[in-house]
Formats: C-alpha cells, sequence, structure tokens
C-alpha cells in the first residue's frame, strides 16, 4: 500500500498536480500560534480543552494546547483554535 | 458563513460518554459542526445547521446522546420573530429607504489643488452640467465632469473626480505658468492723457519729463533713444520701462427736474389691517388716524367664485407719511446730482486710480425747475503707455552711431 502511495505521489509530482488532491495525504496548514487546519482526516481520536488527536491516512496528529475549539469540524477539514504549543505525529 | 446565517443556526448541548464518536458519524454522514467546545468529559457544545438537525436526531438513536437545543441564530428565526411587529418591520423598511435614498444623493464637494482657479469657478461648471450637492451620484457622470472641467477652465492641466461615500472628490492639477519673455523691442512711453506729473520712476530709458511737467497727450515720458552719447562713448536704443503717475482732472455732469423728487417723507409708521368681505359685507374695517398715508393691498380668496361661501380676506397696509418741502427737495436733489455727476465722471476714471479731490457746482433753472450740476473729479493714476520705436528713428541713431564710430 505504502508503494502504491509513493507511486501515485511520484506521478502526480511530475504532472505537477499536488500530492493532497491526488492521494490522501493530509495537509496541515498553521496561521501564526493559535490557529490550524488539518485537510484529509480520517476523524477524531480524542478532543479536550487541552489535546486533539486527529486521525490520518499518514497516522496520528497530535496537537497539545490550551483553550483548544474545533471551530469547523467537517467530514474533509478540522480547523483548531486556541493556544497550540505542540504538533507531534505517531504511526 | 452568510448562507448558514441566513438558513438558520442551532447552539445545542450533547451529553453522552462517547462524544468523539458522536463527531465522527456527524462527520461521515456530511453533518458540519461550527464552534464545538466541550467543557466535560461527557459534555460538549457546538452549532449546527438548522437543516441536519433531523439527520443528528437519526444517528443519536444507536449513541443515545442527550442533545438539547440551546439557542437559535440566523435570519430565520429573527424574522420569525420580528414577524408579528408590523410597525418594526414599516420602520426599518422607511429607515433603510431613507438611509439608501440619503447616501445616493452628494452631500459635499472638496476641491483640492487649485491655485490660480478659485472653487466658486469649478463649482459653476459643476452645476451647469447638472451636478452640485443634492444631486444624485447616478446622475453625475465623473468623465463627463471632468471633460467639462477641462475645457471651461484652460487652466486646468489634470483632473479628476470621484466620489467617496457622500463626498464629490475633485482633485486639480493646473497648468505651470512659463515666464514671460522680456520685451526687447525699442519702444517709449508716451502720456495717454492731460496732466500733471507727480512721480516719475525711470527704469530703462531716457526721462524726458520731471514732476511738476504738465504733459499732453502722445508726449515721450520716457524715451526709448539715448539720443546722446553716453558714459561708454555709443548711443542706445532701448525698451523703455518705468512708472508715471500724474494728476489728471475728470469732469462729469448729471441735471435732475426737481419735480421729480418724491414728496413724500415715509415717517416709518404704518399700520396692517385684516378685513373679511362676505356676502357683500366687509368686517373688520377701522378708521385711520393718519393724515397723508399709502395704502397696499393684498386680496386672498378663501373660497373660489361661484361657491357656496364667497369669502374674501383683504389686507391692507397704511403707511404714513409727511409732504416735503421746498428745501428738503432740493437738499435730496443735490445729494443725488453728487453721485450721479461722481459716476459720469468717473466712467472714464481707470480701475484703480486715487481721487484726490472732487468738487461740484450746481445751476438752478427757475423755469423748467431743474437742477444741474458740474462736477471736476481729481485722480492721481498710471499715464504712461508704450510705443514702439519707429523705423526711421531706430534708422537715424544707427546712423549717427556708425558716423562716430568711424570717426
Amino acid at each position: 500500500m505504502n508503494k502504491l502511495r509513493l507511486f501515485i505521489g511520484k506521478i502526480t509530482a511530475k504532472l505537477g498536480v499536488p500530492e493532497e488532491i491526488a492521494s490522501d495525504t493530509p495537509r496541515i496548514t498553521m496561521l501564526g500560534l493559535n490557529s490550524l487546519t488539518v485537510e484529509n482526516h480520517k476523524g477524531l481520536i480524542e478532543y479536550s480543552h487541552d489535546t486533539v488527536r486527529i486521525k490520518t491516512s499518514f497516522g496520528i496528529i497530535c496537537i497539545d494546547g490550551s483553550d483548544l475549539l474545533l471551530d469547523v469540524m467537517s467530514s474533509g477539514a478540522v480547523a483548531v483554535s486556541g493556544k497550540i504549543y505542540h504538533i507531534m505525529t505517531a504511526k | 458563513m452568510l448562507s448558514e446565517y441566513i438558513k438558520g443556526l442551532l447552539a445545542v448541548s450533547i451529553e453522552g460518554v462517547n462524544l468523539e464518536r458522536f463527531i465522527n458519524k456527524c462527520n461521515a454522514a456530511g453533518v458540519l459542526l461550527y464552534n464545538v467546545n466541550r467543557e466535560r468529559y461527557d459534555l460538549m457544545f457546538c452549532r449546527v445547521k438548522y437543516g441536519d438537525m433531523k439527520l443528528i436526531a437519526q444517528l443519536n438513536r444507536e449513541l443515545k446522546c442527550r442533545i438539547k437545543i440551546k439557542g437559535r441564530y440566523g435570519l430565520r428565526f429573527l424574522m420569525h420573530r420580528i414577524s408579528r411587529r408590523k410597525a418594526f418591520i414599516v420602520g426599518m423598511a422607511m429607515f433603510i429607504v431613507f438611509i439608501t435614498v440619503m447616501s445616493s444623493s452628494i452631500w459635499r464637494i472638496d476641491i483640492s489643488g487649485t491655485d490660480r482657479i478659485t472653487p466658486t469657478q469649478v463649482i459653476e461648471v459643476i452645476n451647469g452640467m447638472g451636478a452640485g450637492v443634492g444631486i444624485f451620484k447616478t446622475r453625475c457622470d465623473t468623465k463627463t465632469l471632468e471633460l467639462a472641467i477641462k475645457k471651461e477652465l484652460s487652466d486646468v492641466d489634470w483632473v479628476i473626480v470621484e466620489f467617496h461615500g457622500v463626498v464629490m472628490n475633485i482633485r486639480i492639477i493646473e497648468s505651470v505658468q512659463g515666464v514671460e519673455r522680456e520685451d526687447k523691442t525699442p519702444a517709449s512711453i508716451v502720456s495717454e492723457v492731460n496732466g500733471e506729473i507727480v512721480s516719475i520712476n525711470a527704469l530703462r530709458g531716457d526721462k524726458k519729463v520731471f514732476v511738476g511737467s504738465k504733459v499732453k497727450v502722445g508726449q515721450v515720458l520716457i524715451d526709448g533713444i539715448y539720443d546722446r552719447l553716453n558714459q561708454h562713448g555709443f548711443y542706445k536704443l532701448e525698451n523703455a520701462q518705468g512708472s508715471i503717475i500724474a494728476r489728471v482732472n475728470y469732469s462729469g455732469s448729471a441735471e435732475i427736474c426737481i419735480d421729480d423728487i418724491d414728496k413724500r417723507a415715509f415717517t416709518g409708521k404704518e399700520k396692517t389691517v385684516y378685513t373679511l368681505e362676505m356676502f357683500g359685507k366687509t368686517f373688520g374695517k377701522t378708521d385711520i388716524e393718519y393724515e397723508n398715508y399709502t395704502e397696499e393691498t393684498k386680496t386672498y380668496n378663501l373660497f373660489k367664485k361661484g361657491r357656496l361661501f364667497p369669502i374674501k380676506a383683504t389686507k391692507t397696509v397704511y403707511k404714513e407719511y409727511n409732504i416735503k418741502s421746498d428745501g428738503e427737495q432740493y437738499q435730496e436733489a443735490q445729494d443725488k446730482l453728487l453721485n450721479m455727476a461722481y459716476n459720469d465722471a468717473k466712467r472714464l476714471i481707470p480701475i484703480g486710480a486715487q481721487t484726490e479731490s472732487q468738487s461740484i457746482e450746481y445751476v438752478y433753472d427757475n423755469v423748467t425747475r431743474t437742477l444741474s450740476a458740474e462736477t471736476l473729479v481729481t485722480a492721481l493714476h498710471e499715464i504712461g503707455v508704450k510705443r514702439p520705436l519707429e523705423q526711421a528713428e531706430i534708422d537715424y541713431i544707427k546712423t549717427k552711431a556708425e558716423g562716430t564710430k568711424n570717426e
């Protein structure tokens, strides 16, 4: 599966198509220190004021902070706001 | 977000043990959650679309969370709340219309960048094009106005007309004036009137008259020819320059018939009487105690002729006056003649001249009862005008100069 993803990634890179559109690679956008958007996620694992854990096709994205709020929660993207201290990834 | 606001949003509280699962199920079903805020482990607040509420209720059958609606937001709920308040809706609509109408017209015109041109000139051009304060902005074509300003005012080099809210901004850049080239044509300064020199200041040229000299029309005051050898030993032709102030007399006359003078001298006392006339009878008549008076009557028809009640209201103003004596009439005629004669003389006096003195003589004709006046006004002003030298004069001085050189 990983080999297939790698292959698709190479082809799309040569065609000039963004990778997150061609495959379901998560795209993490952080604006300042108070706003973060994760696109192409697979669901929410944990959500509290201090921690947000989001499942993606590459693993888990763990966001540590305080007063965390899910601004928008849709099937395509999660927008998190609040004071963000750490962003960690885990397989 | 605007479409969500129009359609309506619900603030809900969700209470349950596995709230992450609830969120994921909503995602899978395509339900969007806004402002998700987890208060406790088992309590969460969020906002959902009004249309998604049914779907959430279906999804919740399996999870068995407790969902409570905490608030309703959006236009849908707002309209529902105010739909019963008809007067409020009418008032709001009128307010919106009022604001729209008021903000669509011009309230002020700001003009910047003018120096030689006055703002009044610019406003006159704009008003001539049918634009101005109080006119709707849609009726004002800025491009046409710009072209009109450029066409009417020759000093305008560049102009832009734009609207900022209710203010019309006109920015102008005036054309740069070039420096006038010095006139070097050989010329003399001659007198344009008869007069007596009060001051003479020759900047260039040969001074021919002095203070106190009496000059005639066409007499050379400052000559452009130096008809003598100067300190360097040659003759010279110049464009004469200087200022010559002279005392010049101007006469004026006027006449007036004594009988043309109004014999009435109004005392300032007046009385207003209102009368009502109906069915051929007049009500409100009063006696006037003045010996001599004038009447000014104004009639108002309260109902038109032929109607059931033909009522007419009249306002009459009585003004008292005294008859003037012959002496008073003569004095008034003299005062009038003084102004008339001075104005007659003033027609010939140049603008900017300083009046030094004025004398007047009255002649009264008993037969025709006519009073005539002759005035003499003495004014001080510039009398010099430039006269280019004739070719013969120039040739003469050149020949003379060459002769001197040969010697």
